[in-house]
């Protein structure tokens, strides 16, 4: 099945509830959008999801299980746009497998963050919850191992590294305390200054303090290239650029001359479709040109999140809700119409439920560090 | 912030919903909520998937409201509602949901139909319900 989303944005009329029909044709979503991304076939995602997981199953029969971990989360968002019971219900699948792949790895927290996936999507098995209670043991005993660390008087970069992986993985305030204590304690825990740089810039980044992490990577991508990956994706993350990786459809064209709501309308629209590179390069480019409009704030909190930077869109999410509601009367979601093969066209309004409308549930889920699910966020 | 409720109606539906099936009270979840304009008349398995992506929206609000004292020992009044049984759980947790104002303008009907289905999945244990759907919120 393939579902399309149509989003629209706009002024709001009245305040009142009536949406003034002379904005919305104003406003409207581009055409252009939907027709594309609603032609495109489940086969191709289909085919991309078989191969995903080939190579995950070839990852774990080599023990390799970070790189099993990654392949199974990828295989898992591959079904992000769909919402046809079976398609959710492999998608689930992937997350639990993702989870044990993340536990073998002796990675707790990548664990719990795809069990979130998991139990947010569906109803719990006994089996999840087995894994979950494993996970949280073993979460709990780094965060004691952190705890020693402090009293150690010595630490091997082996132990550090683990350790602040650990915080940044699962961003939780204690934890990333707890590491800036462990990198203050032993400050030289590695030989080569880049793997230090590179964990501060990391700590950096989980802490939502991006300019420090790029100035932290910046003069060192002429001595250690490898440093030019993270850095340029987390460029990407943050700022406008051409040629990015991911991208679908296109760059933007030169010398586009589209409005805000028109350009958040269409970051929205790849956002929900789930072509995030696309949303991201839209999202960024509304932020160019107005760096304090609400929905563009929103948009790049939500893209933010799917890519489980939490600090970074809960500070995002604040922006946007406190900008919404300071021009509460202005702006608002107008609707938002789901259209697919087999139902017509369905107009959603503001609801509490949906949380594509409501910014403060989404920040409520950033701050309990749940993993980004696409058919929870977008009806 | 809470909302109005008669008690005796609230009890009343607590009741009737103590006897729904999972998948009846789904439905029922859809039909009071509406949150789709179908074009045509909907079968029962599109309402009842519409209904299931409604509660799995409101389980984690439910979760926090239920097992927030766990890790202190357990939410005492909670394992005292589910002995109770379904109706005194439904309407004792609905009446928590609608003062909590958790839900904003959702009416008792809605609460009670949230409350039913709760119910159906802490039967089976509050411990494996807080494991799998509680997240402390903090950064």
């Amino acid at each position: 099945m393939v579902v399309a989303y149509g989003w629209e944005l706009g002024p709001y009329a009245n305040g009142q509830g009536d949406r003034d029909e002379s904005l919305k044709q104003d406003r409207q979503f581009p055409h252009d959008l939907t027709h594309p991304i609603g032609s495109m076939r489940y086969d191709m995602f289909r085919e991309a999801a078989i191969k995903l997981e080939e190579m995950a199953l070839a990852a774990e029969k080599e023990r390799k299980w970070l790189e099993a971990w990654n392949l199974w989360q990828r295989f898992s968002s591959t079904f992000d746009r769909f919402r046809d019971p079976a398609i959710i219900h492999a998608a689930r699948e992937g997350y639990l497998i993702c989870a044990r792949c993340a536990l073998n790895a002796g990675y707790p927290a990548l664990a719990l963050r795809a069990l979130s996936q998991f139990f947010s999507s569906g109803d719990s098995t006994p089996e999840a919850i087995e894994v979950k209670r494993v996970a949280r043991e073993r979460d709990a005993k780094l965060l004691q191992e952190m705890k020693d660390m402090l009293t150690a008087t010595q630490a091997s970069e082996f132990q550090v590294r683990k350790l602040l992986q650990h915080a940044v993985d699962y961003p939780r305030r204690e934890r990333l305390a707890l590491a800036e204590e462990i990198v203050n304690r032993f400050p030289r825990y590695a030989e080569n200054p880049s793997i230090v740089a590179f964990d501060r810039a990391n700590l950096d980044m989980a802490e939502g303090k991006w300019r420090e992490a790029v100035e932290v990577l910046t003069p060192l991508v002429e001595v250690g290239p490898e440093i030019n990956g993270p850095l340029t994706h987390w460029r990407n993350m943050m700022q406008p650029g051409d040629g990015r990786e991911g991208v679908y459809f296109g760059g933007i064209p030169e010398g586009c001359d589209f409005g805000i709501p028109e350009i958040v309308n269409r970051g929205f629209g790849y956002l929900a479709n789930a072509f995030y590179e696309d949303a991201l390069q839209w999202l960024l480019f509304a932020l160019v040109k107005d760096p304090a409009d609400p929905f563009a704030l929103f948009g790049h909190a939500l893209c933010l999140w799917q890519k489980n930077m939490f600090v970074l869109a809960a500070d995002r999410l604040r922006l946007a809700i406190a900008r919404i509601e300071e021009h509460a009367s202005k702006f608002r979601f107008l609707g938002f119409s789901r259209l697919d093969e087999t139902a017509p066209a369905r107009s959603y309004r503001f609801d509490p439920i949906y949380m594509i409308f409501n910014p403060g549930e989404c920040l409520s889920q950033v701050l309990s560090l749940q993993g980004f699910v696409s058919h929870l966020l977008f009806p | 912030m809470g909302v109005a409720f008669d008690p005796e109606d609230l009890s009343s539906i607590a009741n009737r919903y103590a006897e729904l099936s999972k998948d009846d009270l789904l439905v029922e979840l859809d039909h009071l909520i509406q949150p789709v304009s179908y074009a045509v008349a909907p079968s029962r398995d599109e309402r009842k998937r519409e209904g299931q992506r409604i509660w799995l929206r409101l389980r984690p609000k439910l979760a926090r409201l239920v097992c927030k004292d766990r890790p202190k020992g357990g939410n005492q009044s909670m394992a005292v509602l589910i002995t109770a049984g379904g109706g005194t759980f439904i309407s004792g947790v609905a009446k928590m949901i609608l003062g909590s104002g958790m839900l904003p303008d959702i009416t008792a009907a809605v609460a009670a139909a949230a409350a039913g289905l709760l119910f159906k999945e802490v039967q089976s244990g509050l411990d494996d319900f807080c494991e799998a759907y509680y997240v402390p919120e903090e950064i």
